[in-house]
């Protein structure tokens, strides 16, 4: 026997320095001997998950802690901040054997782990596995398909829907209702709107996120029929912002976005619009859906009871294009077939009808349609998931490409620049419309 | 006499002026923590005050502050006597042992070199090693990790305090029969003792902030510190203000008694037994 | 005893255990640190910013490209800027928090009844994790609900800065919350610096007539000038490595106005996960980074000279 140090023995430390000063062939940061050196780490623990402290986890945990109570299971979490999920993933699937059982995956972070084999196939864990019709699909969340090299309806399932954020439009019923308004569906209305009730500084008519104009921008961009990336018939895919309607998108941004908001439009994050929002101090909001519970809640929101939401509006009616921001749980390749199972074992249970009822009311964001339906007519909850039901027709999910985080970088950059006039909005579109042609190029595709 | 007075009277002015400026966002930081998330929105001065956020930090079901705090204090003091043992002296020999210019210059680049590298380059390696070595999610795996981090600032700093002794004591130490050992831990580590208490202030000061690999090294509140949970506080469209500033304050109390603590320990505990300058 | 051969058992002993064997051990713990802990992944971050590194089938694969990721940096849309961001906020931050560092460790040096109440209180900022000091702070900052709007509202003032909100202001305002976190970390080291200085030298300058000036000008500055110059040489790298309090405060914007490149390194390492890239930018900070770190080691021997 080898003389352990630690929990590794003399011999793997030996390998593992051997195998770097011999120049690492390769691969140096995932080192094969390291892979072997962390191998027998780990006993057997009871089932861990890596989820993210997100405003919805509570409902989460609350449906672990009925898990265990139920089936006798137990389970661990790592509770993380958000920036840290992608890193933890990352590491926890490069070593020897993964930490966890399960880790959520947040939606901008598919396309990497997609395409790395990092993950293990369900149908691999369960070979009887089949994604119920009543999961959303939120655009192939679940599936990769590795020809194209993007979520395709015949790709590979790699993961289960878990929860189903997406973009909602907010606005206050009580105020609508007294100034005879309906809740908007298109752009121009909710110019109207905006301009109705604006009356700073206390209340403003509009106001859009601006740290980082990317995720609720794609709902413009896609109504506007101009994708960031798109797909077309002939295989080859397409640059969005070289066509006319690129711009169009994002004046009505810069629009809607500047000029009835308040004066520090360019620096209002998620929490700002929170904040504005449920102090009373905006007429209306495009943001994330995950945020309604809070709404209700009176620690935070002297709002609640006086909230509508609907679907976010559109260049018309027809072309709203809200957009998906949702969880999938996955499993990491490196585990034993057991683990795997225990795993995902939990995810199938959370995943049923009566299961994901008791998510919502717990304050999560469920996955499935016929929940939406049958919660529409809630008291407490009616409001938003009615709002969630209606959309799952107009739903965009954001392309999925392993480049798509390049794509962000350029959009990003250069609609802040052009938000405070840094430079101009045509200057940003012809910007942004040969960066990414140039991304698109460089990784290998064919670009019309 | 009489203008000396005067004299003392302005610095103490000034002085208490700063300590307004800095003091300033942290009573923020307290009046937040006694407030409503609705009433920090809405950004009133007039408010209820409530204990709610210190009993959600210290009783919520998923509160973990006391073990977080224990945590943060057990690995920025290891840090902060690993670094500051270690780092002294080597510092002490490269700078005045007579190595050859290239191994002090090549300690010194490789030092420098680590610490101009993002953190974040480490991180992977760490991760591995860790669970390589049983130590995943202990404070153990923090320890190893910040005292990597924190080594160049210990080295240079102390560098430079070792410098600044004249070479006639400790040739004097060991005409007196003193031996290296003797004469670096009875006569030069006392000459240097604001220097070596400033070194440890700041190493256990940058452990107790670190969050990347508080984060990355560990999964439950058995390893955890202070920052991570401060940072889950931070969500993307609700930050929970309240908890946040009652979490950092009540952080800062008992890091502050150790420090002052440690302070006056490192630079009185040294001079016993030191031989006069 | 310098001449000692290695192959020699009883030299090598010599050297172990014996009476020079101290400056020997004195020195291993470090190289040992240094070379189990960091060797790796140096060697790694060398290799990796002339490669091209991608996960396929599950294994991370690694292309040679030389010098391909100059490519990358002139395809980069923010580099550029965020490099410029980070000089300025560098110098800004160095400059002013060694002199406000400096003027309060001389200052508290000087007191005495209430020297344990000011050291105390100087340090608070430094124990506040980065996280909640920038949340903290673009709470203060708010425009339409932060503390510094309702006082000015309050005071009846009628223009209401932006702070980080104004292109303009954005990078003074993130200035500002760095010195209030930061220039602790100056009043330390130059604290002990004064500290260390010989009290008799002091006394010396007193006999002779000398002012409070003067003596700030001609005793503490000059004993003090190797002390500063390694302060700032430290916070420098420090400043150049700013990330969650920016991160948190402004993310970068308006526009790119606090675009700094650790947080652009951090994305691309990160996010994007192009490893390569992101090393090779780490290597090009670290060239900026030793501009300075050969500037304060020029200027300390200058100094050092002076002094005799």
């Amino acid at each position: 026997m080898n003389k352990r140090i630690g929990n590794f023995s003399r011999r793997d430390f030996l390998k593992a320095i051997g195998a770097l000063s011999a120049g690492l062939a390769a691969n140096p940061l995932l080192n094969s001997s390291i892979r072997t050196l962390a191998q027998d780490v780990m006993s057997q623990p009871p089932i861990t998950i890596l989820i993210n402290d997100s405003p919805w986890f509570p409902g989460f945990a609350a449906m672990v802690e009925l898990y265990t109570e139920i089936t006798g299971n137990e389970i661990n979490l790592d509770v993380t901040p958000f920036p840290g999920m992608l890193d933890k993933t990352r590491n926890a699937t490069q070593a020897g054997e993964s930490e966890y059982d399960a880790v959520a995956i947040t939606e901008q972070n598919i396309p990497f782990f997609y395409k790395s084999g990092l993950l293990k196939p369900i149908l691999e864990i369960d070979a009887d596995y089949t994604l119920d019709e009543n999961i959303i699909s939120y655009g192939d969340a679940a599936r990769w398909d590795s020809d194209l090299g993007v979520n395709g309806p015949n790709g590979t399932i790699l993961g289960v829907p878990i929860n189903g954020n997406i973009q909602l439009y907010y606005y206050r019923r009580d105020l609508f209702e007294e100034a005879g308004f309906e809740a908007p569906k298109t752009f121009d209305e909710m110019e109207a709107i905006a301009e109705h009730f604006a009356n700073p500084p206390r209340m403003f008519g509009n106001a859009n996120r601006a740290n980082p104009i990317w995720w609720e921008f794609g709902a413009y961009i896609d109504s506007y029929d101009a994708e960031y990336v798109r797909l077309e018939d002939d295989g080859s895919w397409s640059v969005g912002f070289e066509r006319p309607e690129g711009l169009e998108a994002v004046q009505r941004w810069l629009t809607l976005g500047r000029t009835w908001a308040p004066q520090n439009y360019a620096d209002l994050g998620q929490a700002d619009l929170l904040a504005l929002m449920a102090s009373g101090r905006l007429a209306q909001v495009h943001m994330v859906g995950a945020a309604a519970p809070n709404y209700d809640n009176p620690e935070i929101s002297i709002v609640g009871g006086n909230m509508g939401a609907t679907v976010v509006p559109g260049v018309t009616a027809e072309a709203r294009s809200p957009r998906t921001g949702m969880w999938v749980m996955c499993h990491p390749d490196n585990l034993p077939d057991e683990r795997a199972a225990a795993g995902l074992e939990f995810v199938k249970w959370l995943t049923t009808k009566d299961n994901q009822l008791a998510y919502a009311k717990a304050g999560a964001i469920p996955v499935r349609q016929d929940t939406y339906e049958e919660l529409a007519t809630d008291e407490v909850v009616g409001w938003w998931t009615s709002a969630f039901a209606e959309s799952t027709p107009f739903l965009h999910p954001e392309t999925r490409l392993p480049e798509t985080p390049l794509i962000r970088d350029s959009v990003s950059t250069r609609m802040a620049q052009a938000y405070v006039d840094e430079i101009s909005a045509e200057e940003a579109v012809s910007l942004m419309a040969s960066e990414i042609r140039t991304v698109m190029e460089d990784a290998g595709y064919s670009v019309s | 006499m009489r203008q000396k007075t005067l004299h003392k009277i302005i610095l103490n002015l000034a002085l208490l002026v700063v300590v307004f400026i800095i003091l300033f966002p942290v009573f923020y930081i307290v009046q937040t923590s006694l407030k409503s998330t609705a009433d920090i929105y809405s950004g009133t001065f007039f408010f209820t005050a409530r204990t709610k956020n210190y009993e959600e930090i210290f009783t919520g079901s998923r509160s973990n502050f006391a073990e977080l705090t224990r945590n943060s204090l057990v690995v920025s003091s290891a840090v902060a006597i690993i670094c500051g043992g270690i780092g002294s002296l080597a510092a002490y020999s490269v700078s005045r042992l007579n190595w050859p210019r290239w191994v002090t210059g090549g300690i010194l680049v490789w030092l420098l070199f680590i610490n101009m590298m993002p953190p974040i380059v480490f991180v992977t390696p760490y991760y591995l090693w860790a669970r390589a070595a049983g130590i995943y999610d202990t404070p153990a795996a923090v320890v190893m990790a910040h005292v990597v981090l924190n080594m160049p600032l210990a080295v240079i700093m102390m560098m430079n305090f070792f410098a600044e002794v004249p070479k006639e004591l400790e040739e004097a130490a060991v005409i007196d029969g003193c031996t290296q050992w003797q004469a670096f831990s009875r006569v030069i580590v006392p000459i240097v003792r604001p220097g070596l208490a400033a070194m440890a202030v700041l190493v256990f000061v940058f452990s107790w902030k670190e969050f990347l690999f508080a984060l990355s090294l560990t999964t439950t509140s058995a390893g955890r510190t202070i920052p991570v949970g401060i940072a889950n506080f931070v969500q993307e469209f609700n930050i929970r203000y309240g908890e946040m500033a009652a979490g950092s304050f009540v952080a800062m109390i008992p890091a502050l008694i150790l420090v002052l603590l440690a302070q006056r320990h490192i630079i009185k505990g040294l001079t016993v037994g030191a031989i006069k300058g | 005893m310098a001449q000692a051969s290695l192959t020699n058992p009883t030299d090598m002993r010599a050297r172990l255990f014996g009476a020079g064997s101290f400056k020997y051990w004195s020195v291993a713990p470090l190289l040992i640190i240094l070379v189990i802990f960091t060797a790796l992944p140096i060697i790694q971050l060398l290799q990796m910013s002339v490669s091209e590194l991608e996960f396929i089938e599950g294994e991370l694969v690694s292309e040679f490209i030389g010098l391909g990721q100059l490519d990358n940096l002139a395809k980069d849309p923010i580099a550029g800027i965020a490099i410029k961001n980070t000089l300025v906020f560098v110098v800004a931050v160095v400059l002013i928090e060694t002199f406000t560092g400096f003027a309060l460790a001389v200052a508290i040096s000087r007191t005495r009844t209430f020297s344990i109440v000011y050291r105390s209180v100087v340090i608070i900022p430094l124990l506040i994790p980065p996280v909640a000091i920038g949340t903290m702070w673009s709470l203060i900052y708010d425009y339409n609900y932060g503390l510094i709007t309702t006082i000015l509202i309050e005071l009846g003032v009628q223009y209401l800065p932006l702070w980080t909100a104004d292109p303009d202001l954005a990078l003074i305002s993130v200035i500002i919350v760095d010195v209030w976190h930061w220039t602790s970390f100056m009043f330390l080291i130059m604290l002990a610096g004064i500290e260390s200085i010989p009290p008799s030298l002091l006394e010396a300058a007193r006999v002779d007539g000398a002012n409070e000036f003067r003596m700030i000008r001609h005793v503490i500055l000059p004993m003090m000038a190797p002390t500063i110059l390694v302060a700032m040489l430290l916070r420098t790298i420090l400043a150049f490595k700013v990330f969650d309090q920016i991160f948190v405060l402004t993310s970068g914007g308006p526009g790119t106005a606090t675009q700094v490149i650790s947080m652009h390194i951090y994305k691309v390492f990160s996010e994007q996960f192009r490893l390569g890239y992101a090393a090779f930018l780490s290597l090009l900070v670290a060239a900026f980074m030793t501009v300075f770190v050969v500037f304060y080691f020029w200027a300390s021997r200058v100094v050092r000279r002076r002094l005799g």
